[in-house]
C-alpha cells in the first residue's frame, strides 16, 4: 500500500527509494537487459510518453541508467563473481597458513617436472608469513585477490567501452560516454556465472555460458545505444581487439628479433 | 578559498564525468590553488595507503630475503640454458629486484617512507605537465579557457587515482590503464567545457599529452640506442 501523505507545509515528501537504487539498476532493468529486451523497454517509454505520462517508467526502462548505476552494477557483479573463489581461497590459505599468492604459486608447480628450482619455490610457499599470523595473512590476501575481480572488470568496462565508442563514432554520433558506459554495463551481469568456476566441470560450463551471454548483451547494448546496424556494431566491437592484437604481435616480434640478434652477436 | 570538505563530492562526481564539479572548479576564485591543494590531499592519501599496504604485504609474505634468493635462483637457472654470463646477470637482477621492491612498497627502512612521500610529488608533477600540455593544445585548437582554469579543472583528473586507496589491502592491484584512461576521460570532459570546444577538438587536445609522452619516449629510446652504438656497444 502506498503511504504518501502531505507535509504540514502542503508539499509531498520526497519519494522514498532504497539507497542502492542510486548505485544500481533495478532488478526489472537487469532482467530486461539479460533477455536482450532493449528495444521493448524503449518502445514502452515512447508509448507512455505519447500517452501523456510526464515521467518515463525508469524502473523498467533499460536505457534509463546513470554511469554511477552502471559502475555499481559492474562492481557488484564482480564482487558476486569473486565471492565463491574468495571463500575457497580463504579456506585453503588458512589451512596452509600462508598468503593466497604463495599458495597459488605452490599449486601451479607440478611436482613431476618442477626440478630443483621448483622445489625451492614450493618450500618457500610453505614458509610462514614474516610478520602476521598465518590466518590473518590468509584472510587479508584472500580479500585482496577478491577485490581484484571488480577492479579488472572496471578496467575492461571502461577501456574497452571507450575504444568501442570511438570506433562507432566513425558512423554514428548518437551516444555520450557516460550513457554508453552505463548501458553497456549490463554485460557484466551474466559474468556472475564465472564465479562458479571453482566447481569442477559445471564451473567451466557456467563460465563459458556467462561469457557468451555477456557478448550477446554487449552487442545488443552497443547496437541500441549507437543506433548502428549489426555488421557495423560487430565491427566496432572487433576493431579495438584487432588493433591491440596487431600491435601486441608487432611488439612481440620486435622483442624476439632484438633478443635473437643480441644473443647471436 | 580552499574548500577541502567538498573534495570527496567533487572527485566522486568527476569520476562519473559530471559537468558540475568542472564548473565548480572553473568558477572558483583561485582554481589552480584549489587544484594544487586537491592534488596534494589525494597524493598524501595515496602515499599513506601505499605505506600501510606495503607493510601489510611484507608481513603477509615469507621473509623477503628468502623470496629474493629463490626468485634469483630460478631466473639464473632459466638463463643458464642460454649460456649468458651468470655474474653479470646476477648483479643486474639484484639491482632490478631492489628497484622493484622499492616501487612496490616492499623495501624496508626509510625507502618505504621515501616512496610514500614521493607519491604526492609525482602526482603534482603529473598534474602540472598534463594541465599545461592540454592547455597549450586546447588554446592552439581555438579554446577560450585560461591556464589557471585548465589547471583547476585538470586537478579533477586525480579522482581515479583514489582507487589506489584499496592498495591498503595486500595484493590489491589497480590497473594503471584504468586510472590513465579514466583520467583522460575526465580531462576530455573538462577541456570540452572549460575551452568550449567540439568533442573532436577536445579529444585531440587531451590526446596531445600522451602523444607527446610517446614521442618523448621514442626519441629517448632512439637517443639511448645511438649513444650505446657510439660507445661501442654495437661493435
Amino acid at each position: 500500500m502506498n503511504m504518501s501523505f502531505l507535509r504540514a507545509d502542503g508539499t509531498l515528501p520526497a519519494a522514498r527509494a532504497a539507497w542502492w537504487l542510486g548505485w544500481l539498476p533495478t532488478r526489472a532493468q537487469v532482467a530486461a537487459a539479460a533477455q536482450l529486451n532493449f528495444a521493448r523497454a524503449v518502445s514502452e517509454r515512447v508509448v507512455s510518453e505519447r500517452a501523456g505520462f510526464a515521467r518515463a517508467d525508469a524502473a523498467t526502462d533499460v536505457t534509463a541508467l546513470s554511469m554511477r548505476q552502471g559502475m555499481g552494477l559492474v562492481v557488484a557483479a564482480g564482487l558476486a563473481a569473486g565471492l565463491l573463489p574468495f571463500v575457497v581461497n580463504w579456506v585453503n590459505a588458512t589451512r596452509a597458513g600462508t598468503a593466497v599468492p604463495m599458495l597459488q604459486l605452490a599449486a601451479a608447480l607440478n611436482p613431476a617436472d618442477i626440478g630443483v628450482v621448483g622445489a625451492s619455490w614450493q618450500a618457500l610457499a610453505g614458509l610462514p608469513p614474516a610478520g602476521l599470523p598465518g590466518w590473518l595473512a590468509a584472510l587479508l590476501s584472500s580479500l585482496g585477490v577478491w577485490l581484484n575481480t571488480p577492479l579488472q572488470w572496471l578496467t575492461w568496462w571502461l577501456v574497452y567501452g571507450v575504444a568501442v565508442l570511438l570506433v562507432s563514432k566513425a558512423w554514428s554520433n548518437g551516444a555520450t560516454i557516460p550513457r554508453f558506459l552505463a548501458v553497456t554495463s549490463y554485460a557484466a551481469a551474466p559474468l556472475v556465472l564465472t564465479g562458479l568456476s571453482p566447481i569442477p566441470c559445471v564451473g567451466a560450463l557456467a563460465a563459458g555460458a556467462g561469457g557468451l551471454w555477456m557478448l550477446a548483451i554487449y552487442a545488443t547494448a552497443v547496437r541500441h545505444i549507437t543506433g548502428l546496424d549489426w555488421p557495423r556494431t560487430l565491427l566496432a566491437m572487433i576493431v579495438p581487439g584487432a588493433v591491440v592484437g596487431v600491435l601486441s604481435a608487432l611488439g612481440a616480434i620486435a622483442l624476439v628479433a632484438t633478443l635473437l640478434r643480441l644473443m647471436l652477436s | 578559498m580552499l574548500q577541502p570538505k567538498t573534495y570527496p563530492e567533487l572527485l566522486g562526481k568527476a569520476l562519473m564525468l559530471d559537468a558540475e564539479p568542472i564548473l565548480t572548479m572553473m568558477e572558483d576564485d583561485n582554481p589552480w590553488v584549489e587544484g594544487l591543494f586537491m592534488v596534494t590531499c589525494v597524493g598524501a592519501l595515496l602515499g599513506g595507503a601505499h605505506l600501510v599496504g606495503g607493510l601489510l604485504t611484507t608481513a603477509s609474505l615469507p621473509p623477503l630475503e628468502a623470496v629474493r634468493e629463490t626468485a634469483l635462483a630460478s631466473l639464473q637457472g632459466a638463463l643458464a640454458t642460454t649460456g649468458s654470463g651468470a655474474t653479470q646477470v646476477d648483479a643486474l637482477l639484484r639491482g632490478l629486484w631492489g628497484w622493484a621492491a622499492r616501487i612496490g612498497g616492499l623495501a624496508g627502512g626509510l625507502d618505504r617512507l621515501y616512496f610514500a612521500l614521493w607519491e604526492p610529488v609525482w602526482l603534482m608533477l603529473q598534474w602540472l605537465i598534463l594541465g599545461s600540455v592540454i592547455h597549450a593544445a586546447a588554446r592552439g585548437l581555438g579554446g577560450r579557457g585560461t591556464w589557471v582554469q585548465t589547471l583547476g579543472v585538470t586537478a579533477l583528473t586525480t579522482a581515479p587515482h583514489l582507487l589506489g586507496l584499496l592498495t591498503v589491502i595486500p595484493f590489491v592491484a589497480v590497473s594503471g590503464l584504468l586510472t590513465t584512461v579514466w583520467s583522460l576521460l575526465i580531462a576530455y570532459r573538462a577541456v570540452e567545457l572549460t575551452h568550449d570546444l567540439s568533442w573532436q577538438r577536445a579529444a585531440l587536445a587531451v590526446a596531445a599529452a600522451p602523444l607527446l609522452l610517446l614521442l618523448a619516449l621514442g626519441f629517448g629510446g632512439v637517443t639511448l640506442l645511438a649513444v650505446w652504438a657510439l660507445w661501442g656497444g654495437g661493435v
